[in-house]
């Protein structure tokens, strides 16, 4: 997989942590969804041609996977 | 609160004494100044008692109870006060009896997804961490103080009125002989979270409480596990919330767990609904054998701190001063660093040996170490509690995460305790000359221990009151010579010990032949550390100044220039 060209240092992590907890509850239980699906978009266009985004969904449906897995 | 049957002392392990009122002088018109006044025999009060013991001066320490606190309550020391205990002289019995320990492993659903080892190696004289109940803590604390000779324990002393002056304080104290009145030249509140002391001269703690709350529970059993932290998100025995564990000494595990949203906290806590949880949690780990429940309580975080912990006369250590929130471990340890903290500065300032102004430097090196344990305990607490949906949607996400992605690991780093450095303190005049260095502890940090080659450790020769620790290359040069009498004429408890070479330094303290120390100090010949009675660093020269070197002992013994 391809990792985004420079990866963020943790401690830049930790702030994205809770920036993104704040704007769920912003966007409330309603709309999260929709809010996260469009947080994607912006940051697979801002991010640019370099990052993988195929790679970056299959990471992040991997657990998903495996809990499936589990349950069936 | 203990099982149906047991009153609140009646422990599986540990038998509590009895601690009877006395009839003291005061209650027969006696009217005497006492010099220190302690409130409070928790950990941080007799470790102040202590402390100041260690200086020569007496102390009464005053508490509403007859015996130590119920239940096992803070139960990780960490290393950093393994050195003020073995300062104070009651480290034997401390270093029998707690686990040592580096490890903590994080779960999610089952699976390991963090594991860390805090930082140990040789060179440390204690482990980074040590279990051990609180009620054996203040246990030893007490025989220690009782061993001085110096401490007048007054159990079953309720303080009921204060009157702060600026010269003193007289207090109101009720026992079962009747009231009297107690003369302080100073006072030290260890009264705890529910201080009577703040509450009485009218002062709030400020800051935030955080939801979410944990109940914990001491259970015995015969569980084969080694002393670590293990951590469990969204375990099946308690979907929903986060658990603990933790190894005693006794065959004695503490089990904490988070409450689920919207779960009654009354109901949670009764023993019915306490058994089904800890079993349940009990058999996740493996446990399938049996064990008894000893005693339980419940808790929420906060981070909650007074503006100044000095009030005139009055001077607020431990929880009395800050609340923090548990998961990093830091309310015990930090309690007992202000009782260091405050206990030398007083002993100097009541023995002459410094002005009353050292005192003011006493909230902006412990209130500077309780803000960064909040900045800290507050994103451990934000973690380990999520306040609101969008961070427990963000914590799953990361939790899950972690099971495949590396980076995501380290969310669940429980920030455990590190030692703090006084950066800002007005005891620190110097902190530039920290640039020249490579290596050693800077201004203001704790001591970095260093095993030496007679197999003893660098910790081991420092004095009781300021140490100079100087590398020298042959024979001490003149001016340092001179440097180390001036040293010693403003403070009778200094030390001097030069780090040399067998063959050339005539007097060398510590034989550094294979330069191990100084490479660890960044020291060359003619580099100087000056160390704090308690151990901190107040400032060090690659080439000593002389003139700074006695500047900054002034400044640390409130003498200004």
């Amino acid at each position: 997989m391809t990792p985004s060209p420079e990866a963020r240092a943790f401690s830049e992590m930790e702030v994205v942590y809770d920036q993104l907890a704040a704007a769920i509850d912003r966007a409330g239980p309603d709309h999260e969804a929709l809010f996260l699906t469009r947080l994607v978009m912006v940051m697979a266009h801002r991010a640019g041609s370099s990052l993988d985004v195929a790679a970056c969904i299959a990471a992040a449906s991997h657990d998903e996977e495996r809990r499936q897995a589990t349950a069936s | 609160m203990r099982p149906e049957g047991r009153g609140p002392l009646d422990s599986l392990y540990f038998a509590y004494p009895h601690f009877e009122a006395r009839r003291v002088a005061e209650l027969d018109g006696s009217d005497a100044v006492h010099p220190v006044v302690i409130v409070g025999a928790g950990p941080v009060g007799l470790t102040a008692a202590l402390t100041l013991a260690k200086y020569g001066v007496a102390s009464v320490v005053l508490d509403a109870k007859a015996t130590f606190n119920d239940g096992s309550r803070a139960i990780c020391i960490a290393r950093q006060s393994f050195h003020i205990l073995e300062q104070v002289g009651a480290l034997q019995p401390f270093l029998a009896k707690a686990l040592g320990w580096t490890r903590g492993r994080s779960f999610y659903r089952g699976e390991e997804i963090y594991r860390f080892d805090m930082p140990d190696s040789d060179q440390e004289k204690f482990r980074p961490m040590y279990n051990l109940q609180q009620q054996y803590i203040e246990q030893y604390l007490h025989d220690a103080c009782v061993a001085t000779g110096l401490v007048d324990l007054r159990w079953q002393s309720s303080v009921t009125g204060i009157d702060s002056r600026p010269d003193g304080v007289t207090l109101t104290v009720e026992t079962p002989f009747g009231g009297y009145r107690l003369e302080a030249a100073h006072l030290l509140a260890a009264d705890g979270a529910r201080s009577v002391v703040r509450a009485r001269l009218g002062l709030r703690l400020k800051g935030e409480n955080y939801e979410g709350r944990y109940v914990i529970a001491d259970v015995r059993m015969d569980h084969a596990y080694p002393t670590e932290r293990r951590a469990l998100f969204e375990p099946a025995s308690n979907p929903g919330g986060t658990v603990l564990i933790h190894k005693q000494p006794d065959d004695i595990w503490r089990v904490d767990y988070q409450l689920r949203d919207g779960e009654d906290p009354e109901a949670a806590i009764r023993e019915e609904n306490i058994r089904a949880r800890v079993g349940a949690i009990l058999a996740e780990v493996g446990h399938h054998g049996p064990w008894e429940l000893e005693w339980w309580s419940i808790y929420t975080a906060n981070t909650l701190a007074l503006d100044d912990y000095r009030q005139g006369r009055v001077t607020f250590i431990g929880d009395s001063a800050h609340i923090v929130p548990i998961f990093g471990v830091r309310g015990l340890n930090n309690g007992l660093a202000d009782a260091q903290n405050i206990g030398w500065k007083l002993a100097y300032v009541l023995k002459g040996l410094a002005g009353e102004t050292l005192l003011d430097s006493y909230t902006p090196e412990r209130r500077g170490a309780t803000l960064d344990v909040f900045a800290n305990a507050g994103k451990s607490a934000r973690f380990m509690t999520p306040p609101t949906r969008g961070h427990r949607l963000v914590r799953e996400a990361v939790l899950s995460l972690a099971l495949t992605e590396p980076f995501a690991r380290d969310f669940a780093n429980p920030r455990q305790m590190q030692p703090y450095t006084y950066a800002e303190s007005p005891l620190t005049p110097f902190p530039a000359r920290d640039r020249a260095f490579a290596a050693g502890p800077a201004s203001g940090a704790a001591l970095v221990n260093v095993r030496l080659a007679d197999g003893t450790f660098l910790s081991d020769r420092m004095g009781g009151g300021f140490t100079a620790l100087f590398f020298a290359q042959g024979a001490v040069p003149g001016d340092i010579a001179a440097l180390l009498r001036a040293l010693a004429a403003r403070d009778p408890l200094f030390r001097a010990v030069v780090v040399g070479s067998a063959a050339s330094t005539e007097g060398a303290t510590i034989i550094d032949d294979g330069g191990h120390l100084a490479a660890r100090y960044g020291a060359a010949p003619g580099t100087l550390y000056l160390i704090r009675p308690d151990l901190h660093v107040a400032g060090r020269w690659t080439v000593a100044v002389p003139d700074e070197v006695l500047a900054t002992l002034d400044a640390c013994l409130g003498r200004t220039p």
